[in-house]
């Protein structure tokens, strides 16, 4: 658009005819175009949402999760992990059939001298890791719906 | 969109805010966010429903517009003033919205004339009594024009106000408003034109 109209549409714009030219159209669009009313009802709305959204964001920090998983597994696996490389540390660091012969010796001479009740403790414990790791698994999760 | 207002606006906006502007730098956000609500909820509100043409729909807009400014009020610099950052907020808020229901038009958009929405009829846009069916000629008008003349009427026909509101020179909202004014009559003009033809007609024969 040319300047010079522009201008003369600006100069149009402020013109106060137009209400005079259209009385009926002008009255019927004021009539007519109306907003809902905002009150103090608004604003508490808002400070609702704003709550709400902030209880949300808490609670969701709140949970103790990691990786989608419960905290208690991730440890679990990270234990499982850890117990899982040292195995394989030791087997790999002797390798030879005379040091795991040694190994294997050594590990029954300490057994003799190992006291019943820390046996019996290595064994509920291994247990207890063992039977929470297997009750994870999707063959376990399917024996349990199938037994309940 | 243009985001930018007039420094004459914006610096009135700035003086009446400077108290809210003292509360965000003690970063008392709450005074902040209480203090627009009270003074732009329902200029807020008259700029949702402008864009999205359902009340309820606006109301509920504009609510997001200031839960939106409420997380965004940390990281507000001051460059602005408070309004005009609320307006374009609220702006962007209602244009997603339409843009998420595929009935977005943009002010900038070419050929923008030759556009008619779909949109269904509305509450509080038109009025069944009047001799004019308003949301029958304001479905005739383009989407910027339509804004304007809607946001015009909302405001107390003040183009300064519709300006700060959409972002735009008032000279813009102005020759949106001329061309507007103009379609509106030619609408008028025809939808009457059978009528008082039908009037007419007994006397005629």
């Amino acid at each position: 658009m040319r300047p010079e109209d522009r201008l003369a549409e600006i100069r149009a714009s402020r013109d106060p005819k137009w209400p005079v030219q259209h009385p009926a159209l002008d009255e019927a669009l004021t009539a007519a175009i109306h907003a809902p009313v905002a009150d103090t009802g608004f604003d508490r709305t808002v400070w609702q949402r704003i709550r709400a959204e902030e209880d949300l964001r808490v609670a969701t920090a709140a949970t103790p999760m990691r990786f989608g998983m419960p905290l208690w597994l991730v440890s679990l696996n990270v234990a499982a992990v850890t117990i899982a490389a040292v195995t394989i540390g030791l087997a790999l660091g002797g390798a030879g059939p005379t040091s795991v012969a040694k190994s294997v010796n050594a590990a029954f001479a300490l057994s003799e001298h190992t006291l019943p009740s820390a046996r019996l403790f290595a064994v509920v414990v291994t247990s207890t890791a063992l039977w929470l790791s297997l009750r994870q698994t999707p063959f376990a999760r399917a024996v349990a719906r199938a037994c309940l | 969109m243009d985001a930018t207002v007039s420094s004459g606006t914006g610096g009135q906006s700035a003086a009446r805010d400077a108290d809210l502007l003292e509360a965000h730098r003690r970063r008392d956000y709450s005074a902040v966010l209480d203090g627009l609500m009270q003074r732009y909820r329902q200029k807020v509100v008259n700029l949702s429903l402008s864009i999205v043409r359902e009340p309820a729909l606006a109301q509920d807009m504009a609510q997001l517009a200031f839960v939106k400014l409420w997380r965004a009020l940390p990281q507000f610099d001051g460059r602005a003033a408070l309004s005009t950052w609320l307006y374009i907020i609220a702006r962007n808020t209602c244009l997603s919205e339409l843009r998420g229901r595929g009935k977005f038009v943009s002010l900038d958009a070419p050929g923008v004339d030759a556009v008619i929405d779909d949109v269904a009829e509305h509450e509080s846009i038109g009025a069944a009594e009047a001799e004019y069916d308003v949301a029958q000629l304001l479905d005739e008008l383009a989407e910027p024009y339509r804004r304007v003349v809607v946001l015009f009427y909302l405001e107390q026909r003040s183009c300064d106000s519709v300006a700060q509101l959409l972002g735009i020179p008032e000279g813009t909202v102005k020759s949106l408003l001329h061309r507007a004014r103009k379609q509106l009559a030619a609408a008028a003009n025809a939808l009457d034109a059978p009528r008082h033809r039908g009037r007419g007609a007994p006397n005629a024969t």
